[in-house]
Parts: structure tokens; sequence; C-alpha cells
């Protein structure tokens, strides 16, 4: 490329680098200021000490929260729902997406499937009627009231169904010639090469099992079933703190300096976000490609 | 193989009519039925959790009660229409219609620009390093969730009102801290709590969590742009601004366009998640949104009837507004949304 030594041109990456970083910088200061104050002492956070890095550093409220085992407990339950979630998701849109994406010469009512799937999007009963089917099909206070009426994305399908539609078609007439019939095409074929496809679309299920809060609160009753997520909004929402703590039956963060409510709330966000924090790098580029699948061909 | 489709699709030209399309597909069923066995488990989803309910959506006419349910209850009076008229004389409702399109219009207004402008300036960068390390930390607040990012804001803008002289922050978020020790308010402010705040706060955190994840198609539509373009460009004396406003910027048009269609084709259907989350009943008059309305009155008050209707009113403007945007990007495009 021409070089462009003007003075414009270094005035404009001037600009350009100095509101790329104030991006990062907004960006990551919530979560660092997070961490600080779920590890400072309480006299640091309450004299307004804390504003970028940790004071007086003690992992006090990380222990009274391991001990207690309320948000242990609610982890495990995400992590099982997701894990769950995951299986069961890919396991109905994959056998929804692949026959949606084959010639309608080979597949059955297709025209018929794509319309109701299609329908779908534009038009949804919303809440009310979805919570009262979920009541009548018995499935409250369980996990797959979280599980079942998401189990499919209409968005995730046509993602799905875009990457079994770029399987040059020629693969499959090779097989047809060679005698395989429909199952060992779809077996020994099209799952094996749609392995990265199928990793993207799973990783997708997985970070909005993991993330959503609202079907939790509509359908979960018992707060030993709860999400981690549905945890974080009762102790930061509804300042249920208090009965928390007394649930807990531990008086010692009670007792002067060592951690109060605040540095507990500020750990518990934290412990919700850094399962993600720790993965999204390495899944993002999986995002990215679903997201321009989704965006071309949706 | 190859004949058997070929004639299999003249057929299919030659013959219309129901029957004729049931006889047709079940030959086809005959000579193969794994795909469409394959189906059956998504079949069966959909009709239970997206039908059957649209079948229930008959609750918005009755008069429910539990014990009877939906198809036993009684129907409402003024021929069904009874929730309807009871919603559409409500005067509050027209303040909750314009709250959500407010809503909609501010996420559009702010969030298309910047994340344009962000995909610009990130296009704009030579070294491929730096620009991998802007584009994942923009990513990251994508990744956290909306019950997260709500209480963030909840801790970071609280308040008891403690005042400026009593010298220790108890209660106060970082927010609070900052602006009384710079002495910029006398008293600390519970945000949360201040109607007047809810727009700004809502939208505010949207950009902070969407600028990032939005600016990719941008920045993939702009990695196509053949360079020769922008190296003919400068032959003929073009400044790198005038370069970004009539290379880049033209260039991505189309792309920016179809966004925008489909944004405003969503305008009435901005969903609970976040709004249940950051609202107090205090701010209603700003922070009550169709889908909060439905939330609160259905599941809060019990009043399934009535807000069922609600959500059917929103649901069928969304479908008129969605066809609308489509109607509207092929019209401007030539590209349909399907």
């Amino acid at each position: 490329m021409v070089k462009d030594n003007s003075i414009s041109s270094k005035v404009l990456d001037v600009i350009i680098y100095i509101s790329l970083i104030f991006l990062m910088i907004v960006v990551l200061y919530p979560v660092i200021y997070i961490f600080s104050v779920s590890v400072s002492s309480t006299t640091a956070y309450e004299s307004g000490r804390v504003v970028f890095l940790p004071v007086e550093f003690n992992i006090q409220a990380y222990k009274v929260i391991f001990e207690a085992g309320t948000i242990p407990r609610s982890f495990v339950n995400s992590v099982i729902y997701t894990v769950v979630y995951v299986v069961i998701s890919l396991l109905f849109s994959t056998t929804m997406a692949y026959p949606l994406s084959r010639a309608k010469e080979r597949v059955a009512f297709k025209g018929f499937m794509s319309k109701l799937v299609v329908f779908s999007m534009f038009f949804s009963a919303g809440t009310i009627p979805n919570y009262i089917i979920v009541k009548n099909l018995g499935l409250m206070n369980s996990m797959w009231a979280l599980i079942l009426p998401s189990a499919i994305s209409t968005y995730n399908l046509v993602v799905l169904r875009s990457f079994f539609e770029a399987v040059p078609e020629s693969l499959e007439e090779a097989a047809f010639i060679d005698g395989a019939n429909e199952i060992t095409i779809f077996w020994k074929i099209m799952l094996p090469l749609s392995k990265a496809a199928l990793a993207t679309v799973g990783l997708f299920y997985g970070v909005y099992m993991w993330n959503s809060w609202f079907n939790a609160m509509l359908y979960l009753q018992s707060d030993t079933k709860y999400p981690l997520q549905l945890i974080i909004r009762q102790i930061i929402m509804q300042n249920q703190m208090a009965a928390e703590l007394a649930a807990m039956g531990d008086t010692s963060m009670m007792t002067e300096n060592t951690t109060n409510t605040e540095s507990l709330k500020y750990a518990t966000l934290f412990l919700s976000i850094v399962p993600m924090l720790a993965v999204y790098p390495f899944i993002q580029k999986y995002f990215v490609k679903g997201v321009m699948v989704g965006s071309v061909k949706g | 193989m190859a004949s058997m489709q070929k004639s299999s699709v003249v057929e299919g030209n030659q013959k219309k009519g129901l029957s004729a399309w049931w006889g047709r597909e079940l030959r086809k069923a005959r000579k193969g039925k794994f795909l469409l066995l394959l189906m059956v488990p998504g079949l069966i989803y959909y009709i239970i959790f997206h039908y059957i309910p649209i079948g229930g959506l008959i609750i918005s006419f009755k008069n429910y009660k539990p014990g009877l349910g939906i198809f036993a209850s009684p129907w409402a009076a003024n021929f069904g229409f009874k929730h309807f008229i009871r919603f559409l004389s409500t005067p509050d409702v027209w303040n909750y219609i314009w709250n959500t399109i407010a809503l909609s219009l501010l996420h559009i207004v702010w969030l298309f620009p910047l994340s344009i402008i962000l995909a610009l300036f990130i296009n704009e960068l030579k070294s491929v390093h730096f620009k991998k390390v802007v584009q994942t930390v923009s990513y990251l607040p994508h990744f956290v969730s909306v019950a997260a990012v709500a209480g963030m804001l909840t801790m970071f803008l609280s308040s008891q009102g403690t005042s400026a002289s009593a010298g220790d922050y108890l209660n106060e978020g970082i927010i609070n801290q900052f602006l009384l020790k710079m002495g910029i308010i006398d008293e600390g402010i519970s945000f949360l709590d201040k109607t007047s705040w809810f727009r700004t706060i809502y939208i505010a955190s949207d950009v902070w969590q969407s600028i990032g994840w939005s600016a990719i198609v941008y920045i993939a539509a702009l990695s196509g742009i053949d360079q020769e373009l922008y190296e003919a460009a400068t032959i003929d004396g073009a400044s790198r601004l005038q370069k970004m406003w009539y290379i880049s910027v033209q260039l991505i048009k189309p792309t920016i366009v179809i966004l925008l269609v489909m944004q405003v084709g969503k305008i009435m259907s901005l969903g609970s998640d976040k709004a249940l989350l950051l609202q107090r009943e205090v701010t209603y008059p700003k922070s009550q949104i169709l889908s909060t309305y439905v939330y609160n009155m259905g599941i809060g008050k019990g009043q399934f009837d009535y807000a069922s209707a609600v959500g059917l009113f929103n649901s069928i403007i969304n479908v008129f507004l969605v066809i609308g945007a489509n109607f509207a990007s092929k019209k401007l495009t030539e590209t349909s949304l399907w």
C-alpha cells in the first residue's frame, strides 16, 4: 500500500489509537474493579480507597462463599444445565437442520417443515402461553423446564443448515454411486465433516444457557436448583444478602475488618463472569464465524 | 438417481393442489424414510413449544379460570375482546408503547454509528497484533450475562444518600464515591431509582455490551474491499479521511442498510430481560416496556388472560413490522431477509 506521511494522516492515527485504547479501558475497567473490591478489605472499600487495584489484599469473601455452599451449588447447577442443554439442543437441531439442507426430491414434506420453522421466527405466542404449557406439562421446578422449551433456536438451526448446504453435493453423489444409503451418508460423511459447525453451534447454545436467568426465574421454585445467574440476580437485585448470610450461618464476616456484604456481592459477581472470561478468547473465533454465516444466509 | 430426480421434478411442476401434493410427498416418503424420521424430534418440539402455545393464545379472548383450563373457561365480554379494549383504553399503555419504541430507537441511534466508526478505526490499523487485541477485548462484554451487567450497574450506581461531609462511603457505589470525592454532588444519588436516568443507563450499558460485537459484520465487509481501490485513490491524491468516507463507507453501505432495516423491524420486540433487572417500581414511567408489562401483569399479578392479550397485540404488530422491513430491504438493496 502507498505510504501516507502527511500531518493529517498522523493526526488521524493519533485519534484512532487514543479512541481504541479508551474503548479497551472502558471495557476492562469494570471487570478489574469488581475483582479488586472482592479481594480488598472492608475498611478500604468504605473509605473509598479502592479505585483500581486491590487495597489490603485478602480473600476472606471467597472463603465465606465456598464454605457457605449456596454459590458453589448453583455453580454446579449451571454446569449441569449447560452440558445437558448443549447435548439435547445439538441433537434436536442437527436432526432437523440436516434434512432441511438436502434437495427437496430426497426429503418428504421438506417444504412443509421449512414453512413450519420459518413461521415460528415471525410469530411467537409470547411469555404467557409458553408459561402455561410448561406448567401443564408438569415441568415446573425441574431442569427440563429450562432445557426443553428452548431446545431449538431457529437462528442456530439456520446457521447449521447453511453449514450443511456448503458441503459439496458431488461428495454425496459419489457415495450414492458406491452404494451408500442416507443413513451412512449422514453418519459417516456429513457429521464428521461438520464437526467445526457442530462445535460452533454447540458453543452458541452453551453460552446462551450459562448466561440465561429469565426462564429459571419463571419455572424454578426451590433455590437449591437455581443456576448461578439467578443467584446473582437474587443477591444483588433484591438485597437478599442478609437472608443469605443468615442461611450461611457464618457470622465471622460480620466482625470488624474482615469482609462485608459488599465484598461478598462483588466476589459473587466476579465468580459468575470468570468462566466466560476464561474461555471466550478461545471460542470467540467460532462465534465470529457463526455470526457471519447467520448474517449472510439468515 | 439423477434421472429419477429429474422425473419427479417434472411431475412436481405438472400437478398442483393439496391431494396431489400429499400424494407426491408420500411417494417421496416411501422411497426414503430416514430423512423424514430425522425431522420427527424437531417437529414434535415445534408443535409442543411453538404451535400449541399459539393455539393457547385463545386465552386472550377468555375469562381465564385456572381451575377450568383455557378451553373450558368462559368467553370474555365484548365478543371476546374485553382484554384488548381494557388494554387500549388504559392511559399508561401508550406510555409503555412509547417507552418500547424510544429504547429501541435510542439503541439504533447510538449503537449503529458507534459500531461503524469502531469498524472503520479497526480497519485503519496497520499492526495486525494490536488489531487482534482490540477486537478480542471489545468482544468481552458480549459474553458477560445480562444479569451480571445489571448487577454491575446496580452496585456501581448504588447510594444510600451519604452526604459529602460524612467521610466514609459505606454503601456508595464507585460512581457516587467518585462524584462525592470530586465535590460534584453533595449527596449520593441512587441513579437506578431516578426515572430520568433510566434510558441513559440502559443505552450506555447496551453500547458497552454490544459495540464490539456489532462491529464484526462491518469489519468483515471492510476486509473484503479490494485494496487497489485505496491505492488508486492515493495516487489521485485522496486523503485518508476521504478514502474512509468515499471508499470504505460507500462500499459497506448495503450491509449498513440491511442491518438498519432489520433493526427497525424489531423496534417493538424489545425483550424483557434487561429492563426487568434494571427497573424499579418508581421508574415505571420510563422503564415499563410492553414485554415487562406482560410479565408484570401476567406472572406478577396472575392476570394471564389480560397479559396474553397484550402479548398477542404486540406479536401482531411485530409481524407487520418484520414483513415491512423485508419489503423495504428488497426495494433498497435487492436482498431479501429470507
